[in-house]
């Protein structure tokens, strides 16, 4: 939608007495901003519109229960029982405790004022949770109303990020994944086949939708509670939670014990997914039996992690055939768990691991927080990963990734490949980075500004980029996350804007990104024929590694 | 809170004196009554649970309530471009307040009021019928003797003239 039908809109919006799109979630061009300001600033001719009568007393009503509820509800406390302190429920519970579980103990304290009240209390529910075994349920629900059961887990959960889950309905039925910390394996029924791969980092998260509830509930925009209802047989609050980015979804949080119960999408593309425990219960540990590795009869273990314990550096430079950087000055906390030697790769890994013994920061600290500093042998130039942002190690081009499982860092100098990768914030990793070497760090941030502007500024239809997001959230035209394909596209089209037929004209290895401070990026094309020499991508719609990038502008081409 | 019995009485009596004043100057703001109410709600929450958890008394409750209310209207609206900075609460008063934003109505609405002047007649009717007036974009048509798309067009050049005279 171009500006013109944009505004049109807008003074509608107004005109009706609505809050307009624009006065949320989205971002707009310098001029549409005045345009809507001006907007405004002419309604304040108009006279102002009050609320009905009924409003002040429905406000002090809303604010009395509203202040109560929040002050009643400071220090949540969970059932417990004797013995074994075993909650058992009859039906739902749903997996943000699982994800604080496995998740969360790491993100403790710094959530947002707004959000502060049912985060807070979701927060400390969790906090007093040591482990727990549950049944989780996907189900997808369409517009007729039908519900299909996508997949059913037993899972064992405990806050170190250990767990166990079997796939008990599913596209994967029968497989059980397991990470005790030292190994992780998973068993495939149906193949026989028993998969080893490396504890970590490990991508595996059986709640990783929900594995961030609690970040989610603190970064939303808004947090609005809408109800009470009952969810088979317990009384819960239901919350309507606007992220900053997709679409709203409502949660449902357990009354008496401040946990989620259930969580539910917004429908798209005439479909909804609801996720909820059907049984849950709190243990004090995970049981030993299902957390210890064993070959089950007839079943051929598959190795997939080459690394190989070692029990010095010195016998890992001997297998690998390398010299290494020992970290000097780790950061305070840490401490050296383990030693890997990758032959085959002429790699070394070094385990670091935060103590549970040291002094509990909210900004970082969880048991299981680990920092992996890997040392190898450079293989041609560093390629960064697409998803990645572009930063410096001194006069070195560093790749940087920043997501919900890792902080990672990936530099190349003299002829070796490093790599500083944990689930602890970016200052820990520059602080393990800046005891390998003395060049300056350069980390952009969204803030870190790119240089330059286009010549030709390219038209936004911002509407349609957020409905290309909406479709590449739901796996569509994965490209438009690639910025190198976005300017593939983009450069090919303007040779041939009637359309593509075959090979691009401009190939992808002609491209590269200069510049990516994860929320614009410049990319450089080195193609004769191409109209375009540089060009600017911005992530428009969201601004973090699953927001698609829009060519905003370019500059032409004056070598060809 | 002291002088009150309870809390709840607090909450009343704050609002009782308050919230005219509050919701004029979110309403001003906003321009909407849906997102008004909304932020006035909110500001109260803010203002309530910071005076309970530190134990303050407000002088100014008035410009008080108006930086929470500017902060949150900030909050929300913090993708688009932000002309200025978060104001600490406790630093509340009605200098910050004014010299930071348009709360003087009566001077705003003079400054549109002559800037419209300066636009031509036909613009000055586009804005008058759709914003002021509040028709529908098929109401100002007709009574405009234009087509839909004319009358959008007319209006986004004439809200575009606005800004520049109003910002010259």
């Amino acid at each position: 939608m171009n500006n013109i039908k944009k505004l049109d809109r807008y003074i509608d919006e107004l005109n009706n007495e609505k809050r307009p799109l624009e006065h949320g979630k989205k971002s707009y061009s310098d001029e549409y901003r005045k345009l809507t300001e001006t907007a405004r600033l002419v309604k304040t001719l108009k006279d102002m519109e009050y609320p009905d009568e009924q409003y002040e007393k429905m406000l002090i009503g809303k604010l009395i229960r509203d202040i109560n509820y929040k002050e009643n509800n400071k220090l949540p406390k969970l059932n417990r029982y004797s013995g074994k302190r075993i909650i058992k429920r009859s039906m739902v519970i749903t997996a943000a405790v699982a994800a604080a579980a496995l998740v969360i103990f790491s993100a403790a304290g710094t959530f947002s004022r707004r959000n502060n009240n049912i985060a807070y209390a979701i927060e400390k529910a969790i906090e007093t949770i040591k482990a727990y075994h549950g049944i989780i349920e996907y189900t997808e629900s369409n517009m007729l109303g039908e519900t299909v059961t996508q997949s059913r887990k037993e899972v064992w959960a405990d806050k170190q990020g250990n767990y166990y889950v079997k796939e008990l309905e599913g596209f994967n039925k029968g497989a059980i994944t397991v990470n005790n910390g030292k190994i992780k394996w998973q068993l495939r029924e149906q193949e026989q086949n028993a998969y080893i791969f490396q504890t970590f980092p490990d991508p595996y998260r059986f709640t990783f939708e929900l594995g961030s509830e609690l970040e989610d509930v603190k970064k939303a925009l808004t947090v609005k509670e809408i109800g009470e209802e009952t969810v088979s047989g317990r009384e819960a609050i239901v919350f309507e939670i606007t992220p900053a980015s997709g679409e709203p979804y409502r949660l449902w949080v357990d009354k008496e014990n401040k946990l989620p119960l259930q969580r539910v999408s917004a429908m798209q593309n005439a479909l909804m997914y609801k996720v909820s425990y059907s049984f849950i219960e709190f243990i004090d540990a995970l049981p030993i039996e299902l957390m210890t590795y064993e070959l089950p009869d007839g079943f051929t273990e598959i190795n997939n992690n080459p690394e190989q314990l070692v029990a010095s550096i010195e016998e890992a430079m001997e297998i690998t055939d390398i010299q290494i950087i020992i970290p000097d000055k780790i950061p305070e906390g840490y401490a050296l768990d383990k030693i890997a030697a990758i032959k085959s790769m002429s790699a070394i890994k070094l385990y670091y691991i935060k103590e549970n013994n040291t002094i509990q920061s909210n900004e970082s600290n969880q048991a299981g927080t680990t920092v992996v500093v890997s040392q190898s042998k450079a293989e041609g130039e560093l390629k960064p990963d697409i998803s990645s942002i572009l930063g410096e190690i001194g006069s070195s081009k560093a790749e940087v990734i920043s997501n919900e499982l890792v902080n990672s860092v990936r530099w190349q100098q003299q002829g070796m490949e490093y790599n500083v990768l944990g689930n602890d914030n970016m200052d820990i990793i520059k602080a393990f980075i800046q005891s390998m070497t003395d060049g300056e760090i350069i980390i952009p941030t969204k803030d870190t500004s790119i240089s330059g502007k286009p010549q030709i500024e390219v038209d936004i239809d911002l509407e349609a980029e957020e409905n290309t997001q909406k479709s590449v959230d739901a796996g569509h035209s994965p490209w438009k996350l690639d910025p190198v394909f976005v300017t593939q596209v983009f450069a090919s089209l303007l040779l041939s804007p009637e359309g593509i037929v075959g090979d691009y004209p401009i190939p992808y290895d002609a491209i590269t990104i200069t510049e990516n401070n994860g929320v614009e990026a410049i990319a450089i094309i080195n193609d004769e024929k191409s109209i375009a020499r540089t060009v600017y991508l911005k992530r428009l719609v969201r601004q973090d590694d699953s927001g698609i990038w829009t060519v905003i502008g370019y500059d032409i081409n004056t070598e060809g | 809170m002291c002088g009150f019995k309870n809390r709840d009485e607090f909450i009343e009596q704050l609002c009782t004196d308050t919230w005219v004043e509050l919701y004029r100057f979110i309403y001003f703001k906003v321009q909407n009554r849906e997102e008004a109410q909304d932020i006035t709600q909110e500001s109260y929450i803010r203002a309530i649970t910071y005076l309970m958890n530190n134990d303050m008394t407000i002088h100014k409750m008035n410009s008080y309530l108006r930086t929470i209310a500017l902060n949150i209207i900030r909050d929300r609206w913090r993708v688009q471009k932000r002309k200025g900075r978060s104001i600490n609460i406790e630093d509340a008063n009605d200098e910050i307040l004014i010299s930071e934003d348009f709360t003087d109505y009566v001077a705003t609405r003079n400054t549109v009021a002559e800037a419209m002047e300066q636009l031509t007649k036909e613009q000055q009717t586009v804005i008058n019928l759709r914003i002021i007036k509040g028709f529908s974009v098929e109401e100002t048509a007709r009574l405009m003797n234009k087509n839909k798309t004319a009358v959008r067009v007319m209006q986004y050049r004439a809200l575009k003239q606005l800004e520049k005279i109003i910002n010259s």
